[in-house]
């Protein structure tokens, strides 16, 4: 059997990739200043949000969103009964599906 | 004498599961010596067992007959049949393997709680559940495995006694008893038509009649619910959420022998190929987006990983589902391959992640992972093992996520390029949400609380469990192997396994002892 994965070449070009890599780090500023602006976040040049936590790094797609998750998760897990049903209606689609066999 | 492993291999944990509570009221250390001798010697009975299926072929157990390799229904058409090849086998080895360790690692990381004697004894029953649904060779077998597994599993969710666990406990029952109600159903159909319930016997009279077709909607949605996958993936974020990491870690495998039921009886019973290939195909696509989608949105880690879970087991279907409409084509065994080898991968990766989060819970003792940030600069090489595991699920060279998925990519690519494409872009998908939770937990600068906990001096701190981490490294080092040596092994362990799914014919002769 063929693979075309080749991980000692993936290897060598990784380490080439993070030599380049590297020599950009060490032109790169050197002088940096804790609590300076160096250190603000750059939102497009307006005011960052305020009360958006770090690990939300999707926050403006999410938010484009909210509507169709809103309405998607919207108390799924609270019933019982949810999970029954979406136990019968994946049932009938596979039912369906095999009768066309 | 090594033709009794296969019973032994099931027995051995049955055992353990009782005595392993009775052992537990004398001693801790002989319980825990009693449950590493049972997985220890279950393992070795394992790895005998698959080394004499790729030197003699595939082995039919029958309980109850004159002999137990006699499981022709001639004379008795109702008897317990157990049947093992190449990737029933495979897929028995390796997940021993994970359920070996990930014991090992639960003895640090869940030494405080006192319940331990029930939970394991629960976690053995559940592996003699997993390990029975790969060796079903008839259906009534099949349905009581799949029952032991349920009600292994509901107890695991109630670990840790709280209101969230009953709540995830209570909806994992409740909709597993509806499912087992129709897998008996669908089994009784197939019993009244033809007269049997061995596997082998169905697949040799099978007419595929509009009864057949009921029966196998049926089964197969049971088993697509164990499975977890798109429209049946809605038990798992809650049931993760709430469950201990090595319970979590049992359920993984689980998860995958119900996709190992599933395409046996798809394959070696009923035989289709195109439309149910092509459901199938379409339910994996919505299952990597599902996964991805919800997991987008998700804030806490348990839940966005079980929705990882979800979309990784996306691949895994649309690897061999794609196999099942060009079985013998070179791209559809190859996709089969891919989806076998990803089965494996994903077993390693997503249970990597699972386990370094139940170490940081372990350490950190706080309920949302999110509420710390900067664990980088205390765990450094925590860290890493997180980055490599994030890698490994998004499928990023060099690592055996990407060897197996680019198979898949590569042979669906060959049926339909709108496949391959949509299952790239889900992996980079899956690759922003993992971008997400490591920023979230690794980067940034460290949490007070963080400081607190993680400062030697304070009567908080809690030092990392050094058991966990070597079990940790030993997956970690796993994942590294196979990535930088795929080719070695698939040949040595996907091709048979992937030989033996699509030969359908040698399935039934093997049992009929033609």
């Amino acid at each position: 059997m063929q693979i075309i994965w080749q991980p000692k070449i993936a290897l060598i070009s990784f380490l080439l990739i993070f030599f380049v890599i590297y020599l950009f780090y060490l032109i790169g500023e050197k002088r940096y200043m804790k609590g300076t602006s160096q250190t603000i976040s750059y939102f497009s040049g307006q005011e960052p949000p305020k009360n958006i936590k770090l690990g939300n790094i999707y926050w403006g797609f999410l938010k484009d969103l909210e509507k169709l998750y809103g309405f998607l998760i919207k108390d799924k897990e609270e019933n019982t009964n949810n999970y029954i049903f979406l136990f019968i209606f994946g049932l009938i689609i596979f039912f369906l599906g095999v009768c066309l066999i | 004498m090594a033709f009794h492993f296969i019973i032994l291999i099931i027995v051995f944990p049955l055992l353990g599961a009782f005595l392993s509570s009775l052992f537990g009221e004398f001693s801790k250390k002989a319980r825990n010596f009693l449950l590493v001798s049972i997985l220890l010697l279950t393992n070795i009975f394992s790895f005998i067992l698959y080394k004499l299926i790729i030197e003699k072929g595939a082995f039919v157990y029958s309980l109850g007959a004159k002999f137990p390799s006699l499981a022709s229904p001639d004379g008795f058409p109702v008897r317990i049949i157990l049947t093992v090849d190449a990737l029933s086998g495979f897929l028995a080895l390796i997940f021993l393997l994970i359920a070996s360790l990930t014991l090992l690692y639960s003895w640090e990381t869940l030494k405080k709680y006192s319940s331990l004697d029930k939970f394991y004894a629960l976690y053995l029953m559940l592996i003699v559940g997993i390990l029975g649904i790969l060796f079903s060779g008839d259906f009534f077998t099949l349905f009581v495995f799949y029952e032991i597994n349920s009600i292994a599993t509901t107890g695991l969710i109630t670990f840790f006694r709280n209101k969230e666990c009953f709540k995830a406990a209570f909806h994992y029952l409740a909709v597993f008893a509806v499912s087992s109600l129709f897998l008996l159903l669908g089994v009784s159909i197939l019993y009244g038509q033809y007269g049997f319930l061995n596997m082998a016997v169905i697949a040799h009279y099978l007419q595929f009649s509009f009864l057949d077709k009921i029966a196998l909607s049926l089964i197969g949605s049971a088993l697509l619910l164990k499975a977890g996958l798109f429209p049946f993936y809605f038990w798992k974020p809650e049931t993760y959420k709430a469950s201990s990491v090595p319970a979590i870690i049992l359920f993984i495998i689980s998860s995958l022998s119900g996709v190992y039921a599933l395409f046996r009886i798809a394959f070696d019973v009923f035989g289709l190929n195109i439309v149910f290939g092509w459901i199938l195909i379409l339910f994996s696509i919505l299952s990597i987006f599902t996964g991805v989608f919800f997991a987008l949105k998700e804030d806490r880690v348990k839940r966005i990983l079980a929705y990882l879970a979800v979309s990784e087991l996306g691949y895994i279907i649309l690897g061999i589902s794609s196999g099942f409409l060009a079985p013998n084509a070179d791209f559809g065994f190859r996709a089969i391959q891919g989806g076998l080898f990803h089965i494996v991968n994903d077993a390693l990766d997503v249970s990597l992640l699972f386990l370094i989060i139940g170490v940081i819970i372990y350490i950190s003792k706080v309920k949302n992972i999110f509420e710390i940030r900067g664990l980088a600069h205390k765990k450094p090489f925590l860290s890493g093992l997180f980055l490599l595991g994030v890698l490994a699920v998004s499928g990023m060279p060099p690592l055996n996520g990407f060897a197996s998925k680019i198979i898949i990519f590569e042979s669906v690519f060959r049926l339909n390029p709108a496949l391959a494409i949509a299952a790239i872009l889900g992996s980079i998908l899956i690759l922003a949400v993992l971008i997400k939770v490591f920023a979230s937990i690794f980067l940034g600068e460290p949490t007070n609380r963080l400081q607190q906990r993680l400062d030697l001096k304070t009567k908080n701190y809690q030092p990392v469990p050094k058991l966990a981490i070597i079990v940790i490294s030993i997956f970690a080092m796993s994942m590294v192997l196979i990535g930088f040596f795929p080719k070695q092994f698939v040949n040595s362990f996907i091709n048979p396994a992937a030989k033996a799914l699509i030969s359908r014919q040698s399935y039934i002769n093997n049992v009929l002892c033609k």
